[in-house]
């Protein structure tokens, strides 16, 4: 290795005796707009070289080059241009507007690329994509804004976890988020990103893309790049106030039609346990940034304070949030980048990520629907009702009010990127990323949740405290070259990523005095545990991008990682791929203006499977009173882990066709994918028969396919001085298939939001030659009438054969197709966007509807609205008024499609004066309206895990979606 | 100036690239588990086999903890739950009409294998056991004990079943149904184990919670009986039974076996009560400790919704009203409930939520007593008998007479029971409670009918016997449950393997 050392030492003579030969000049000039008002900071860049400079404040620009270069002025927002030196001393240019961004610089990974000459699938969104709507969370601003990524926000809870797809879900059983690159730090978190630091986002979606990330690129990549100083120094303050609420009430029985069915008294005329439970939320957010650059020091520094109150009550979210990133050029070799982004964030009563209302789930949102209403919160003499009906024993609202579910992250994301031009072809990057990320857990739970009040107290408490540190190196050796009409670039990485994660947890069991989260020790029954979790992953990377006169197109990748959670022997992968692309010009009478052809293909991997997987275990805590009154500690041994010694990566094979082109004199744009993704070797947790005791063991068995294909068009049909309209619409279609699965299985059967009562058993299928995301359970057939065979008049009736209920599959949670269309209109002084957003092609299953809907559910009697119509001899209907009860029946699976006006922001600019540059004051409504069939809440929302491949649309007391009224402020100074 | 920046930047380059070279020397260490994990070779000492064995009792306690574990036991004539509500596994038993998806069959199935895993793993570790005595003999004999009473478990539910009897998982993962017989086998076997390894009194517990060679030796009678009866229907098993139960009656002192002299004390969970003599083996449960030990086929579970129960352990109304009245009556059925203040006699709790009124007598066995668990109390510490002493001696009794004896000793067992179910002294003879003619085995089966009634042990006798149809015959038309829906024949008697299970393991469809 030391020889290494030595080769790279010869780079910079090698660099200095180049110097001395070239016939240089010095070429001045300005830069204008079309508009001819000067351009600062354009980037002039001699041609495949990495010379370059940028244009000051008059637009003005120096550069050394020789009569033989061209000079490249390229500046966000328009048209990039190309001017040949010559004998020119003095070059004067005037840049156009580029309306489609085509020569916008964006981030493919280890570099960038000007997103003309992309051979791969790569969505780009940027800041004046969604700055006309007021957000605070990255998916937000992802959301509705690309082709082939799919971004479901399954919970309305204040800071829950957002459920992001690029091009369907590959893994059955490893996790199906995407890869987040923020800033080239593998591995960081959306949720802690202050939107307005962000700069660019680009999707990653075809394995051509994808596959420079090898062992973590198989569910697509998000690269974040955040904002950098530029030009004259600018301070931006962007300050919003929203109130949300939920935008629906399902129809439940009153107080006293419950009370007139069941035969029982309204106690102090009842509760609207909905009203009780449901609140208005608001939420201010206040963002602050200072940036600019100062001769070879460029600064962006900001903050960012977010408080937000949730719709349920007790709930909250608030988030702290400073960046700075730094920017030095240290000579003409030598840049230096410094982004240090410190937050700190915590939730209030916001359960497993917001898929839950209740720690319990059967309290929460399930609680509150199917409380008995003729029993108010509290008696006369103001304590709670502890106890209803049924099941759900304890008064959903008391456990929610007395609870102080704390959920802390302080989180620090640094990296230092040192640039080095050893020649004019050559750079050499050395990056260097540190996340530090804390979680802490204080739980003090007054009331408990479920159904046993507890001996003593019935309060509880326990916390845990985890400690993640990731660090990274990326070296990144780029060569670029030009001859004639070749050009050619070469990036080669070698990169390791470490990561430790630490963690201990303490719970206090039931307490023996009320009291809270800091007298742990008041627990009666204290557990405690440490876990500890550690990775390492080797990796090595080239890529070459070439090109014949930006006409013909080729690129090829290989990734070599190497991972610690595979034994020796499985754990080097090799991921390869390749694209080409050939880019037409003027065809049609220059009726279009250019037209892309592309084709790719590619292997990535998943390596979805913790540390440590590969061994067995025994595990420890299931401890025991031997004597039948005390409990040793440190003793209860089980089986645990069942580990496979020869698991590996799983691998998703896919290819990629498409087209992009421009037309309308380069007004309008079109972009076309196909695609076919095979995921192989899956990581699957075979189940293990009960009689061997249950669980799953992890092998490489099985294969998923997805296809299907996305439209992004983008068309600016007006452009005046004093009107712009412009329209953004995308449409995904995607379809998945299994494949295949262990040997002689060729279904599985889950229960992705837990083992629940009133259910055949799994509601959830994976079967081979079906899709994912198969709901399973009986089909009902409304109630029995009198003459009917088999059953009662009245009682909710099932398909039935001779082996008895018949089960089969009764619907899909998976969207099929979805589509966005954004429109912004600018007029003078005022803009108006608004996004529409559709997702059709799915159900949900509606199990917070089913729990309600018959006896036996979450109370002793149903609550749900429609029982007012069940059958009854005098009114011989088809609901059922007894009988057993299958929430996963055809009865409660709903077509889930919706319409939603996601967005719709009226903006006002007015007349700055003095230090003053921008005001704009905005008023925005999100949600505003929804077009559904669906009975509950929220299509959208699910109680199914984010990461999920196997299940989506489940509403088991799913937290919908808010409705939110927001009044907004933005100046620039 | 330039020279200067120069000569900086070749010092930053130089820089850079032994960072680089520095990185690549950091080498990628394979996963070293025992940082982090704990290895199963851990189990290997005293210790580790007692932890172990607390793991197992974890399991078993799941095994024991709600209704459920013994569905089966609701199509005998002792025992209905609610009509409606999810009760739909303890009606479709009731009913005989249990199928692979009736609801929570699995909690007579998986908690039973998850118990046996853990045991197959303490029985593989025996010779890796280092710093032996005699305490790991007892373990080792637990976990003998156990596995036995799991598949024992299994197989009069289930009938055939898979018995992977080693802790090899991916070797198991094909394993076929055993015949009836070889679990048999086994299940003596593994219990004539248990009676060699455990002692006659298992120290530092207050009652054979932990499993003594009595216990053994009593399951093995029971296991006799079973034997001797339907499925296998070996009649020669029976003087087995005999002996084995007369072995443990002769050693009761030894074990700390006796009849409580106040059968209603079985029922309270005040310590004193539930660590008592009359346990041959059972479960003590502890909701005080955690949720996870406690009882959930007691208190609430056995109250109707009016005083807001759970409505799944009721008395059928045939029995209820065939009982003969003295203190075991007593002692068996609750007739009055406060709540909230109010007093209700059993037929005032009436449930009309689906319009047609409910009405259950209670069993006393299953609420407790309201001073200790409230009506609204799901979790007890009501211990689970899994066999009482009161068991054994009709065992004893029944074996006898059916083995073709006679003995004064078999009578004498039977009229234990009965001088304690009429208010007398226990070892007192009295006239005309004691009984010494007619068909004692007739007379002693019988007397199990209402000694046992509502602990989930007459379906066993009725299926041993084949008398499923001929009990049910009575069935009360007040059930609100409904009639029998099914075959009362012995070709139903198994219940059918959970489809949970069959889905992972199509290989066990018949």
């Amino acid at each position: 290795m030391k020889r290494m050392n030595y080769y790279f030492l010869f780079f910079p003579f090698l660099f200095a005796i180049n110097m001395m030969v070239a016939q240089t000049k010095t070429v001045t000039g300005t830069v204008t707009d079309d508009k001819n008002s000067p351009l600062p900071g354009v980037s002039i860049l001699v041609k495949g070289t990495n010379t370059g400079t940028q244009s000051d404040f008059d637009g003005s620009y120096s550069i050394e080059a020789t009569s033989s270069d061209v000079l490249v002025f390229s500046y966000v927002g328009f048209k990039t241009k190309e001017v040949s030196t010559g004998i020119l001393s003095s070059i004067d240019v005037s840049l156009e507007t580029d309306l489609l961004q085509l020569d916008a610089v964006v981030v493919v990974g280890y570099g960038t690329s000007l997103k003309s000459d992309l051979t791969g699938a790569v969505s780009s969104v940027g800041p004046r994509d969604f700055e006309k709507q007021p957000i605070f969370r990255v998916e937000d601003a992802l959301q509705g804004r690309a082709s082939g990524v799919q971004v479901s926000k399954n919970s309305g809870a204040p800071g829950a976890d957002v459920k992001i797809r690029v091009r369907g879900a590959n893994s059955i059983n490893g996790s199906n988020q995407p890869l987040i690159v923020i800033d080239g730090v593998i591995g960081a978190d959306l949720k802690l990103l202050n939107t307005n630091d962000i700069a660019s986002m680009e999707i990653l979606k075809d394995a051509s893309a994808t596959a420079i990330y090898g062992s973590r690129g198989a569910n697509g990549v998000v690269l974040v790049t955040t904002k950098r100083g530029q030009g004259e120094p600018t301070i931006t303050v962007d300050a919003f106030t929203s109130v949300s609420s939920i935008s629906k009430k399902l129809d439940l029985l009153s107080p006293q039609e419950f009370a007139t069915i069941n035969n029982v008294d309204v106690m102090d005329g009842g509760a609207d346990y909905q009203d009780e439970f449901f609140t208005t939320g608001y939420t201010t957010n206040l963002q602050l940034s200072i940036s600019g650059k100062e001769n070879k020091v460029g600064y962006f520094v900001s903050g960012n304070v977010l408080d937000q109150s949730g719709t349920t009550i007790n709930s909250d979210y608030t988030r702290y949030s400073l960046r700075s990133n730094l920017d030095l050029e240290f000579n003409d070799n030598l840049s230096v980048q410094l982004n240090i982004n410190g937050v700190h964030d915590q939730s209030l009563n916001i359960i497993s990520g917001g898929i839950r209302s209740s720690p319990d789930a059967r309290g929460g949102i399930v609680g509150i629907v199917g409380w008995d209403p003729t029993i108010p919160v509290k008696d006369s003499d103001g304590n709670y009702n502890f106890l209803g009906g049924g099941s759900s024993l304890i008064n959903p609202i008391a456990q929610r009010l007395e609870s102080e579910d704390y959920f802390t992250t302080p989180a620090v994301h640094t990296n230092l990127n040192l640039s080095y031009d050893i020649t004019p072809n050559l750079n050499l990057t050395v990056f260097g990323g540190l996340i530090y990320r804390g979680r802490i857990r204080e739980r003090y739970n007054g009331v408990p949740a479920g159904t046993a009040l507890g001996n003593i107290t019935g309060a509880s408490g326990g916390g845990s405290a985890n400690h993640l540190t990731t660090i990274q190196n990326s070296n990144i050796l780029t060569w670029t070259k030009s001859f004639n009409l070749h050009n050619l670039k070469v990036t080669g990485l070698f990169e390791n990523q470490k990561s430790v994660s630490k963690s201990i947890t303490a719970n206090g069991g039931e307490f023996s005095l009320p009291a809270n989260f800091y007298s742990l020790n008041l627990g009666t029954q204290p557990r405690v545990n440490s876990n500890l979790s550690k990775f390492h992953i080797q990796s090595y990377m080239g890529r070459a991008d070439y090109n014949f006169d930006r006409k013909l197109y080729l690129t090829g990748t290989i990734r070599t990682d190497i991972s610690s959670r595979f034994r020796s022997g499985n754990r080097v992968g090799v991921f390869p791929s390749g694209a080409v692309a050939y880019q037409f010009r003027d065809l049609f009478n220059n009726r279009i203006q250019s037209l892309k052809i592309r084709a790719g293909y590619g292997e990535v991997g998943n390596q979805a499977i913790p540390p440590f997987s590969t061994f067995s275990t025994l595990s420890t805590g299931s401890n025991y009173p031997l004597n039948g009154t005390t409990e040793s500690s440190g003793i209860g041994l089980t089986g645990g882990n069942l580990g496979n010694p020869d698991l590996t990566w799983e691998t998703t094979k896919q290819t990629n066709i498409g087209l992009d082109a421009t037309f309308f004199n380069g007004k309008a744009s079109l972009s076309l994918n196909k695609y076919w993704k095979n995921t192989v070797d899956l990581l699957l947790d075979v189940p293990i028969s009960d009689f061997l005791g249950g669980g799953t063991i992890t092998q490489n068995i099985g294969e998923v396919f997805n296809g299907g294909w996305e439209v992004d068009f983008n068309i600016t049909p007006i452009k005046t001085d004093d009107f712009d309209w412009n329209i953004n619409a995308n449409y995904s279609f995607n379809e998945s298939e299994v494949k295949s699965l262990s040997n002689g299985v060729d279904e599985l059967f889950i229960f992705p939001v837990g083992n629940i009562s009133n259910t055949t058993g799994a509601y959830v299928q994976v079967k081979v030659g079906a899709p994912l995301g198969q709901f399973f359970g009986a089909t009902a057939l409304g109630a029995y009438q009198i003459g009917d065979l088999g059953g009662t008049p009245g009682d909710a009736r099932y398909l039935h054969d001779n082996d008895g209920i018949v089960l089969d599959v009764i619907g899909n949670g998976v969207p099929k197709h979805t589509w966005a269309i954004n429109n912004t209109f600018v007029f003078g002084k005022f803009d108006l966007n608004f996004l529409l957003r559709g997702v059709h092609g799915f159900d949900v299953m509606n199990f917070t509807r089913g729990k309600v809907s018959l006896s036996g559910g979450i109370q002793g009697g149903p609550t749900y609205g429609e029982y007012r119509n069940r059958w009854t001899p005098e009114n011989q209907t088809n609901i059922p008024a007894g009988g057993d009860l299958f929430v996963n029946s055809t009865r409660f699976v709903e077509k889930g499609d919706f319409i939603r006006l996601s967005n719709l922001a009226l903006g006002y600019n007015i007349d700055a004066r003095g230090f003053i540059n921008t005001i704009r004051i905005y008023a925005s409504a999100q949600n505003l309206l929804t077009i559904s069939d669906y009975e509950g809440y929220d299509p959208e929302a699910s109680s199914t895990n984010v990461s999920s491949g196997t299940a989506s649309s489940i509403d088991y007391g799913a937290n919908p979606n808010t409705r939110n009224f927001t009044f907004g402020l933005n100046v620039t100074f | 100036m330039k020279i200067k920046l120069f000569t900086k930047s070749l010092l930053a380059l130089v820089t850079l690239v032994s960072f680089i070279s520095f990185c690549i020397n950091c080498t990628l260490e394979e996963e070293n588990p025992t940082e982090a994990r704990l290895d199963p070779g851990s189990l290997n000492s005293n210790p580790a086999l007692e932890a172990a064995v607390a793991g197992m009792y974890r399991q078993f306690t799941a095994a024991n903890q709600w209704g459920f574990c013994w569905i089966r036991a609701y199509g005998a004539d002792d025992l209905t739950a609610h009509s409606a509500w999810n009760k739909q596994g303890y009606r479709d038993s009731d009913q005989m009409v249990l199928s692979s998806v009736s609801s929570r069959l699995f909690l007579s199935y998986n908690p039973f294998y998850t118990t046996i895993n853990e045991a197959n793993n303490i029985i593989a570790n025996r010779e890796n056991i280092e710093g032996t005595d005699e305490t790991t003999n007892y373990f080792i004999g637990e976990a003998y004990f156990i596995r036995a009473f799991c598949y024992f478990h299994l197989t009069r539910t289930f009938g055939r079943v898979p018995m992977p009897l080693d802790n090899n998982i991916t070797d198991n993962l094909e394993l076929p149904k055993s015949e009836i017989l070889e679990i048999y086998n086994q299940v003596e076997s593994d219990f004539l184990m248990a009676e060699s390894l455990l002692p006659d009194k298992y120290p530092g517990v207050p009652a054979a919670i932990r499993p003594n060679n009595g216990s053994a030796r009593a399951y093995l009678a029971k296991l006799y009986m079973h034997w001797a009866g339907w499925p296998l229907k070996d009649t020669s098993k029976y003087a087995m039974a005999a002996t084995s139960a007369k072995a443990v009656i002769d050693n009761s002192s030894t074990h700390g076996f006796a009849l409580v002299p106040d059968m209603m004390t079985l029922w309270s969970i005040s310590d004193e009560n539930r660590f008592n003599s009359e346990i041959v083996f059972g479960v003590a449960h502890n909701a005080t400790l955690s949720g996870r030990y406690s009882n959930r086929h007691t208190g609430r579970l056995g109250y109707p919704w009016p005083v807001r129960g759970w409505a799944e352990v009721f008395p059928e109304y045939t029995l209820f009203n065939e009982f003969p009245a003295g203190p075991r009556r007593e002692a068996t059925f609750r007739t009055e409930v406060t709540y909230r203040g109010n007093t209700f006699q059993w037929d005032e709790l009436v449930d009309n939520q689906r319009g047609v009124n409910e009405v259950h007598p209670l069993y006393l066995k299953a609420t407790g007593f309201l001073d200790e668990i409230s009506t609204t109390n799901s979790a007890t510490n009501m211990t689970t008998y899994s066999m009482r002493y009161a068991d054994l001696l009709l065992y004893y009794a029944e074996a006898t007479a059916r083995s073709g004896d006679n003995s004064s000793d078999a009578w004498e067992a039977l009229n234990k029971v009965r001088r304690r179910a009429y208010g007398h002294d226990i070892n007192t003879s009295s006239s005309p409670v004691d009984l010494t003619s007619g068909d004692l085995a007739e007379l002693a089966y019988t007397e199990r009918k209402w000694e046992l009634a509502g602990e989930f042990k007459r379906w066993d006798d009725l299926a041993r016997m084949e008398r499923v149809a001929e009990a049910n015959a009575n069935r009360s038309p007040l059930e609100p449950v409904g009639p029998i829906l099914g075959d009362t024949s012995p070709a139903n008697y198994f219940a059918p393997i959970p489809q949970g299970e069959l889905d992972k393991s199509p290989h066990l469809i018949d």
